[in-house]
């Protein structure tokens, strides 16, 4: 068990792949602990008990080094060459790297976002002669980090004073739809998925993303657990499943009579990319960029004649991965999955997807007959107001 | 338990795609349908990933391995002047193996004395000085850890676990897939197989070289297969080579230069959808077929066409002594 930590700090770590340093929005903290003599730096979502460190280093004394990332080493201002305050964390031992993002309201009078305020510096400066193996009076440290540091040119502080860098929250009651606060724009790097920042701009767009987020995690949550079967608590039916509904027998008709606004609707429920890769020439074959922007994307889809968006509808109906996803959303419907899936698509699903009289969702048959039962319902509503 | 690594498909977009993404130049994947030694040859492979579903009551064999010699020596020493000692890593996480097979045969073959060299890129650069000195079970334990190599392998991951049983990677039996690697190293043939105590070496030191690599390989190859019974046959054969666009272009060979070009498209269009989060795109499916159905009359049929399809599938399972009962597979 760990015992009390000696400093923490709110940080968010950073994946890096290739040169590029990618902060994740997980609001966390990062701090030190000792236990039997030895200094464990560790790192944890905020929403995780203290005992439950992601990351937890053993730091020989000396070995590790912890530093601000400076464009400009040696400077007068101490500045991330990214919109947010970055430090390294290195090792005289071994070549591994890690990146952590300051989480605290930046101090920068005038926003700058990379900026490290003396206080950020100390923060690190305290961290760094810990991993040296110096003796550091961390209370007192600490204690003048809060009450704002000497020379400080900051009078006004971030909503919480200086305390909000190093202040622990007390009530982590973070819901899973916080996807961090100031934090996601405070620095750079653009956590978003291809494909969904087309439906950005109005509120509506912006819920939509992150309840689709929601289920691709619940998704992906899956994969690392045992393979579930559902227990017989409600007497279940087979009922039958999304790849037997959904045929190309189905799906295919249904493509040939929808109108050209349900065709634009579904293109832009598709990756931007393969519109992009349809307008490809054979002639100048690399000419599509891998990463396209969503308005690039947008103008591949305007730039395609009706017949032609059917065409690339058709062949994702066909394709093997929509029959995957056809296969892993109905394993979610029938492992409890109802109530988000039916919010995410906004489908008038009876009593909300869960066991009447209680909290539980629906399971199993039953929670795949509800959902079918959940789309008719909605599209007769829908029917009904078009018609008034 | 995964430890955070998902599943990926063995396919030679995915593969090639993954490898690139960790900045390895100049290096594709083909799919071999059969073992023909002059097709094989006219590939002119680098390396062969084998993939194929691994007996779970076929015990790694500590002594010696059902074909070849373990060869402790090519890891550990001692080592000829132009040579370098193979690169070599245990497997400790069973999701991880296919990246951990490609990789162990780009870093044997990114080397100066290795004709048609690799160029793996600084970040694997990093990986290999990292590891240089470790012995493979650390090694293996390293790219476990490796969160570049983690999370390039997980972005090609594939979003149901549950796969349809037309690939070579259906889940729900118990045994489990197995990919092991392929290489002419240090001019002498070379089986990796990370769950194995050694490399396991099938021609005499120095008797196989680059160029001999596809005749050599392919009775190797033909001997693993026949280990298994006929009707157990689920296997993958995926061949590593330099480019082909890069290849057709130094011959100015315009059409396989097209056939390239075009297979590239087809892999950028799988992966992009691959990597896609459906589920908004079913949920106006869905509601498109349903109106329809409705407006045709046609509903309550479709529903019941579905619900029998549903049940004679779960007849035909039941007979055949699969899970009965509960069924989870909606392939």
């Amino acid at each position: 068990m760990a015992s009390s930590p000696l400093i923490t700090f709110k940080a968010g770590k950073c994946a890096f792949a290739g040169r590029k340093v990618t902060p994740d929005p997980t609001p966390g903290y990062l701090y030190l602990y000792s236990e039997d003599d030895l200094l464990h730096l560790c790192w944890r979502p905020r929403s995780a008990p203290a005992s439950e460190p992601e990351t937890d280093l053993l730091m020989i004394p000396g070995d590790g080094s912890f530093h601000p990332l400076v464009k400009n080493p040696g400077a007068e201002s101490v500045e991330s060459p990214t919109t947010g305050r970055i430090f390294v964390l290195k090792f005289s031992s071994s070549s591994q790297k890690y990146y952590f993002w300051m989480q605290s309201a930046p101090q920068h009078k005038e926003g700058k976002l990379g900026w490290f305020s003396a206080r950020d510096q100390r923060i690190g400066q305290v961290i760094d002669a810990l991993l040296q193996g110096e003796d550091v009076d961390v209370e007192r440290e600490a204690q003048e980090i809060r009450e704002g540091g000497a020379g400080d040119d900051d009078d006004d502080a971030g909503p919480n004073g200086d305390a909000d860098a190093m202040e622990v929250d007390q009530d982590d009651g973070l819901t899973r739809q916080e996807t961090g606060g100031a934090g996601q724009d405070a620095t750079g790097g653009d956590p978003r998925e291809e494909g969904e920042a087309s439906r950005e701009g109005g509120a509506d767009g912006g819920r939509a993303q992150d309840t689709n987020t929601l289920v691709q995690n619940f998704l992906n949550s899956l994969h690392s657990t045992q393979q579930s079967r559902t227990s017989a608590q409600q007497a279940d039916i087979p009922f039958t499943t999304l790849p037997e509904l959904l045929t190309t027998n189905t799906t295919i008709p249904f493509i040939a009579s929808a109108t050209p606004s349900q065709i634009d609707t579904l293109c832009a429920l598709l990756p931007p990319e393969i519109f992009l890769l349809a307008q490809e020439s054979t002639w100048d074959p690399s000419s599509s960029d891998p990463n396209p922007s969503p308005a690039a994307g947008q103008a591949a889809i305007e730039a395609l004649s009706t017949e032609q968006k059917k065409d690339i509808l058709r062949r994702a109906l066909r394709s093997p991965q929509f029959h995957q996803s056809l296969g892993s959303l109905t394993v979610a419907l029938r492992d409890g999955g109802l109530p988000m899936i039916g919010e995410a698509l906004r489908l008038k699903v009876e009593h909300g997807g869960v066991i009447r009289g209680g909290s539980m969702p629906l399971g199993g048959g039953k929670a795949v007959e509800a959902f079918v039962e959940g789309v008719r319902r909605t599209v007769e509503e829908e029917e009904e107001k078009a018609r008034k | 338990m995964s430890g955070g690594w998902n599943t990926i498909e063995s396919d030679a977009g995915v593969f090639t795609f993954l490898i690139e993404s960790l900045g390895v130049k100049n290096v594709q994947f083909e799919e071999l349908i059969s073992l023909d030694v002059e097709a094989l040859q006219q590939l002119n492979p680098t390396g062969i990933i084998f993939l194929f579903k691994y007996p779970t009551d076929e015990k790694p064999s500590r002594d010696k391995p059902l074909d070849g010699e373990f060869d402790y020596a090519a890891v550990e020493g001692p080592h000829a002047e132009d040579e370098l000692p193979v690169w070599f890593a245990a497997q400790t996480i069973q999701n991880a193996c296919g990246t951990q097979a490609l990789l162990s045969v780009v870093f044997n073959k990114d080397r100066p004395h290795e004709k048609g060299q690799i160029k793996i890129g600084p970040d694997l650069q990093d990986f290999v000085d990292f590891t240089s000195g470790f012995p493979p079970d650390i090694r293996g334990e390293a790219l476990s850890n490796s969160d570049l190599i983690r999370s390039v392998h997980n972005s090609f991951a594939r979003s149901s676990p549950f796969a349809s049983d037309e690939t070579p990677m259906a889940t729900g039996d118990d045994d489990v897939y197995h990919f092991i690697a392929y290489a002419s190293i240090n001019s002498t043939l070379y089986e990796l197989d990370g769950l194995q105590p050694a490399p396991i070496r099938h021609s005499e030191r120095g008797g196989c070289k680059s160029e001999d690599f596809a005749e050599a390989v392919v009775p190797v190859l033909q001997r693993r297969i026949e280990r298994y019974p006929a009707t157990e046959i689920r296997f993958n054969l995926l061949a590593m080579c330099e480019d082909l666009r890069a290849r057709a272009r130094d011959i100015g060979d315009e059409e396989m230069l097209a056939r390239e070009e075009a297979k590239r498209r087809e892999w950028r269009w799988e992966n992009a959808l691959r990597r896609h989060n459906f589920v908004g795109f079913v949920g106006e499916v869905m509601k498109g077929v349903t109106a329809q159905k409705l407006k045709e009359g046609a509903y309550d049929a479709w529903v019941e066409e579905a619900k029998t399809a549903t049940k004679k599938r779960i007849e035909e399972r039941q007979k055949k002594g699969q899970h009965g009962g509960e069924e989870m597979d909606v392939s």
